[in-house]
């Protein structure tokens, strides 16, 4: 309570603070914004003068949390680089809106009827950011780059056992010595230029998306320019882009309040209010799954009954109206709706909360009087650490006395999700495009299978998928392995948080992606 | 020359003893800088390669003679986030923290000395009573929440610079030193409350002392009397609170380069130790640590010459 007192007093001082700058900033930003040599956009309220500079502006700032990991495509592991680096980057394939694959680089593809050999036909044409044509060299390179034929050291588990084939100057085959029904998007690992020495593609970076990179400051931004030669006429329609790196989410807001940022992914739902009028945002489901993991090997928690009434006791209706104002999609098991195809509906209403139903289970578990319970949170996640705040809350009624731990994202990584020492953890498990990257975290021997969950049912269920090409059984099979998860649930399933990212007004065209990729090239400014 | 070479020693044996505690303080601190670079999607493959790339299969012994033979050598290895060169990624941001602490030096002194002096003049008047008060608050003020107040009113507000924006004043000197204005008053306000309060403790006490007295009769104005006599003999314990203010700036405005979004030593220090980037951190302690004690050399030297009877040793 009090905290909502104070809150509502810093958007109070927040506004008083805005209503300051529309006023003053009408005759004031004008000579400010020529000074500065990068064009900027005005508040709509500003007319006339300031109409010029909108129709020119051609460089969008967009805020982003961290540095990449590596440039090199091949070398980078993070999302947080996959989310800038989409734009420079494509592979034979590449991911479009509703999270299929589709060609980019090959002209088209087929798979033989075993389901081992992936055979792509290159598409003619197609130009490096540095000008030179892409031809199968380039490709089979690329590959095999990742397979470890270059240096000796495999840069992808994917692509170990693939042997790779060039038939002729626009056919390559890859055979697999399994089936893996979920193989195909580690085609949109990037294709790169041959010849060009293995340290360069981690300076500068060359690949056939639709922008080019143009530099990397530490800490700072990474800026990408269009690309003129791409394959798609017409596109990216905006001339710069500049990642600028914020390490935290109040400097970010603050430029954005300044004018300074016109794109602001990820924004958290507070802020939603205090945008300023010549700003929008858009919202949609982000593949995300937000869970307590529970480390299911740990006294309690290794007990059924105690998982299911902690789920019982947690009311996650509440948590998304609390915590997310209500922008978020309940979840039952780990999956978002967005995967469609392989979504099983209903689960999420299997646990809505129930506190005699959770006693009950305490009870027959032996644990009538309940127990102590910590709760591991990386402080860097606000919302995560306000959920756990209000499941310390709801946890009470079934005597369940938790606490809150907050540990620093690198002590997190160590500990909790390597290391395995934790009783349970709130965390967001960012989507994959393949339901089965998404499932096999829970099979017994996947070497980061942090919840420690084994259960030899749901291993079978998930070797079966893998080993079926026909995509109905493989459906059935996903949303059967879905049920066993709400069933055993060795975690609370809370929500799939929406993606909410604000922009400017005059910027438009925001593509949602059911993966962690901002897609600039189809935006524009309007 | 006796001086120098004992002094030089101890230097060393500093420095070599920081290495080694920083070395062990990463050993024993959780995190794993693996994780911090490639977060929770990498593949056991490219793991692996990372873990021989940084030889963290290595035993520790090992490593560190590594790092401090490459080290001797002037070379300061490569940082594990940022993959460029430790000390390259430390030139760029030094030019930029020496700029700020400079800046700010500036402001301390060209306000805060003749702060002082009217302070200490008009010791149980309005004006040193409203001093001294404004004294006591502005030691008192965190920094960084002066910066976040700052940032507000200057930037949101006034509109005098553009929050999350960092001008290099290679590019634009002016801007460049907007940019950076905002930021050394905001870590100068403390600083200058610290000098105004030794400063003029210092100045009363050498007013009451008998060559003052001697110099006003020998016919000297009030202001020479200041300048020369009093300011000169009020100054020495003053140094050594500067020179631990300069340390403390240019050893990383932690906090207000991370407010005011400044791509400096601070900001840099941080995202290393959160990432843990050893060779980046071990880099920036030794640089710190060098800093320190040049400035403690330089301090020692200047207390000879503002006061000759003091004599190095």
């Amino acid at each position: 309570m009090k905290r909502n007192v104070l809150g509502s007093l810093m958007v109070l001082l927040l506004v008083c603070v805005l209503a300051g700058c529309g006023t003053e900033q009408k005759n004031d930003t004008n000579s400010d914004i020529t000074n500065q040599n990068q064009t900027q956009s005005e508040n709509t309220n500003e007319q006339s003068t300031n109409e010029e500079i909108m129709a020119k502006q051609d460089k969008v700032v967009v805020a982003v949390p961290q540095d990449p990991d590596y440039l090199d495509p091949h070398l980078s592991a993070a999302s947080g680089t996959t989310e800038i680096m989409f734009n420079v980057f494509e592979g034979l394939l590449k991911a479009d809106p509703s999270g299929r694959v589709i060609p980019a680089i090959a002209k088209d593809y087929t798979i033989s009827n075993d389901g081992l050999t992936y055979t792509f036909k290159l598409q003619q044409g197609i130009h490096f950011h540095n000008g030179k044509e892409v031809t199968m060299e380039d490709v089979a390179y690329s590959y095999k780059r990742l397979k470890g034929d270059i240096t000796g050291e495999p840069l992808s588990e994917a692509f170990e056992e693939v042997e790779i084939n060039v038939v002729d100057d626009e056919t390559i085959a890859f055979q697999l010595t399994e089936v893996n029904s979920g193989f195909l998007v580690n085609f949109t690992k990037a294709v790169i230029p041959s010849g060009l020495g293995e340290e360069a593609h981690n300076k500068t970076p060359i690949g056939t998306g639709p922008y080019k990179f143009k530099g990397y400051n530490p800490s700072q931004n990474i800026v990408l320019e269009k690309f003129d030669d791409y394959r798609i006429e017409g596109i990216p329609k905006i001339n710069e882009v500049e990642f600028r790196i914020f390490a935290d989410s109040q400097s970010a807001f603050m430029s954005l309040l300044a004018g300074e940022v016109d794109m602001y992914p990820r924004m958290e739902t507070e802020n939603i209010e205090m945008l300023p009028e010549n700003y929008y945002y858009v919202e949609g489901m982000q593949n995300m799954v937000q869970l307590m993991s529970m480390n299911n090997a740990t006294e309690p928690l290794n007990d059924v009954k105690v998982r299911q009434a902690i789920n019982y006791a947690i009311d996650t209706d509440f948590i998304i109206e609390a915590v997310a104002n209500g922008k978020g999609t309940k979840l039952g098991s780990n999956m978002s709706p967005v995967m469609s195809f392989f979504y099983e509906d209903g689960l999420q209403d299997k646990y809505n909360i129930n506190i005699e139903k959770a006693k009950h289970l305490l009870k027959d578990a032996g644990y009538e009087k309940g127990f102590e319970l910590t709760i591991t949170v990386p402080s860097n996640y606000d919302l995560h650490v306000k959920t756990a705040e209000v499941i310390v809350e709801q946890l009470k009624a079934v005597d369940i006395q938790a606490s809150i731990e907050l540990v620093e994202w690198g002590i997190w990584l160590d500990r909790v999700y390597k290391g395995r020492d934790y009783e349970t953890t709130i965390i967001g498990l960012t989507g994959k495009l393949d339901p089965n990257n998404i499932l096999f975290r829970y099979e017994t021997n996947y070497p980061r299978n942090y919840m420690n969950y084994s259960n030899e049912q749901y291993d079978t269920i998930i070797a079966q998928a893998v080993k079926t090409t026909n995509e109905e059984e493989r459906a059935r099979l996903y949303k059967e392995a879905q049920v066993l998860l709400a069933d055993e649930v060795p975690a609370v399933y809370i929500m799939d948080p929406n993606f909410i990212v604000a922009l400017k007004s005059n910027l438009k065209g925001y593509q949602l992606y059911p993966l962690y990729v901002q897609d600039m090239s189809v935006m524009y400014f309007d | 020359m006796r001086y120098l070479l004992r002094k030089m020693s101890s230097v060393i044996m500093t420095l070599f003893l920081v290495t080694v505690i920083t070395f062990i303080v990463f050993e024993i601190i959780p995190g794993d800088p693996i994780a911090a670079k490639l977060g929770i999607e990498a593949d056991k493959v490219q793991i692996e390669a990372l873990r021989k790339e940084l030889q963290l299969d290595q035993p520790l012994i090992v490593r560190y003679k590594d790092w401090i033979g490459n080290a001797l050598k002037g070379d300061l290895g490569i940082s594990i986030r940022f993959d460029e060169p430790v000390i390259n990624l430390i030139q760029i941001r030094m030019m930029v923290t020496s700029r700020l602490a400079l800046i700010a030096l500036v402001i301390t002194i060209i306000i805060g000395v003749p702060l002082s002096i009217i302070t200490a003049k008009y010791d149980n008047k309005g004006i040193g009573i409203g001093t001294s008060i404004f004294s006591q608050i502005g030691m008192a003020l965190p920094s960084f929440w002066l910066g976040i107040l700052m940032t507000y009113l200057f930037g949101l507000v006034l509109k005098q610079f553009i929050p999350g924006r960092y001008v290099p004043m290679e590019q634009n000197f002016v801007q460049g030193l907007n940019y950076l204005l905002y930021p050394a008053i905001a870590i100068a306000i403390p600083k200058i409350a610290v000098v105004v309060r030794y400063l003029r403790n210092a100045i009363m006490d050498q007013t009451n002392q008998d060559y003052v007295r001697t110099a006003y009769s020998k016919g000297l104005r009030s202001h020479q009397v200041m300048v020369r006599h009093i300011l000169r003999n009020a100054l020495i314990p003053v140094i050594t609170i500067m020179g631990m203010i300069i340390a403390d700036i240019l050893g990383g405005s932690l906090i207000i380069e991370q407010v005011f979004t400044i791509p400096g030593i601070g900001r840099l220090l941080i995202m290393g130790i959160s990432n843990r980037d050893f060779p980046l951190v071990q880099g920036m302690v030794i640089y710190i640590a060098l800093i320190v004690i040049a400035i403690n050399l330089l301090v020692d030297i200047m207390y000879h010459f503002i006061d000759p009877r003091i004599k190095l040793n």
